[in-house]
């Protein structure tokens, strides 16, 4: 049940990417498809009644950590696609002076 | 403007059903392969001395791959900073 | 007049919060392997502390404390600390990056490799992402 959820926030996710014709919109849009699948992966190593992988004395069932390492480093990447994406369409916006894809389409045609 | 709005909601119905007809034969229960993560868990104090396993995971048995991710760091830091420079504006200015 | 008002009390609450957020940053690097919290989890908490001074007294006032020539070179030397680390590991006879002070004090294991590269990494993403908002701000 938990995982439809997140296929719901994955789907929203690409319509962001898909359906919005704003540069800004797009980028919101890989934002969150990015932290759908993050939650999934968290999701899987999940165990019933069982605590945080910290081992102090006395505890006996945990969560499984492997999932939670990598995860870490996708968040990492995530953040370096988010910041590149912002970046070029700020070079974008210097060159065409407007956000709308199907305009810089037109203009880049022209050229 | 309605037909904006309907051409998104039209999207949005589309990628909703290319979803459900995706996502139709998934099945949770099958049996995963846990013998990595009983490893760490049962013997990464004794190994690493760290008490956070994720810690010791990505700093201990895995640092390779930190290292790996540092690296990309580094690397999209400096794109930015070469991409954003403001020299390039002042010649553009010059130039007409 | 109604801005200004805003902007004095904004300012004024994020001068007053900066140092413990400073501080709370620090302390998930030191207690990253005895608590919840890590490398990068700190790292962000620090610059996300930095932005705030910048959102809260202007980005030129900020940049004559924290200037940018001294935040390149802190994060170049971060990343050259962490290979040189890993270097001492092959020079001990064992292999990459292999923890080198691996013993024990009184039955308690000896965490303080894994503390040094926490304290390397924080440092690194820190610095990233206050470079990174530097770039992305000073446009027009």
């Amino acid at each position: 049940m938990e995982f439809y959820l997140t296929f719901l926030i994955l789907f929203i996710g690409i319509w962001g990417i898909v359906g919005k014709e704003n540069l800004i919109k797009k980028i919101i849009g890989l934002n969150i498809t990015n932290s759908a699948v993050i939650l999934f992966f968290i999701l899987i190593g999940h165990r019933r009644g069982s605590t945080a992988p910290i081992m102090e004395k006395g505890v006996k069932n945990v969560v499984d950590p492997l999932p939670q390492a990598l995860m870490l480093t996708t968040i990492v990447i995530g953040i370096c696609l988010t910041a590149l994406a912002l970046a070029l369409s700020l070079k974008m916006y210097r060159k065409y002076h407007t956000l709308d894809i199907s305009q810089i389409e037109k203009l880049a045609k022209d050229e | 403007m309605s037909k904006k709005w309907a051409k998104e909601i039209l999207i949005l119905l589309i990628i909703m059903l290319l979803g459900i007809i995706f996502f139709s034969g998934f099945y949770p229960h099958l049996p995963l392969n846990l013998a990595v993560s009983e490893h760490y868990v049962a013997r990464g104090e004794r190994e690493t001395g760290a008490i956070n396993i994720v810690s010791s995971i990505y700093l201990g048995y895995r640092a390779f791959d930190t290292l790996g991710e540092t690296i990309a760091l580094l690397v999209t830091v400096s794109s930015i900073v070469f991409l954003l420079e403001k020299k390039e504006e002042r010649n553009i200015g010059k130039r007409r | 007049m109604e801005k200004e008002d805003k902007s004095e009390i904004v300012g004024i609450t994020s001068r007053k919060l900066v140092p413990y957020i400073l501080l709370f940053g620090f302390y998930l690097i030191s207690y990253g392997h005895f608590s919840p919290g890590g490398g990068f989890q700190g790292g962000v908490v620090l610059g996300a502390g930095i932005i705030l001074l910048c959102l809260s007294r202007g980005i030129s006032l900020t940049e004559i404390s924290f200037s940018r020539q001294k935040i390149t070179l802190l994060e170049i030397s971060m990343i050259t600390t962490f290979i040189l680390l890993g270097i001492v590991g092959l020079v001990m006879g064992k292999n990459f990056l292999s923890n080198v002070f691996l013993g024990k004090v009184e039955e308690v294991p000896t965490a303080g490799f894994i503390f040094l590269l926490d304290l390397v990494i924080g440092l690194k993403a820190g610095a990233g992402i206050i470079l990174i908002f530097y770039s992305l701000a000073k446009m027009r």
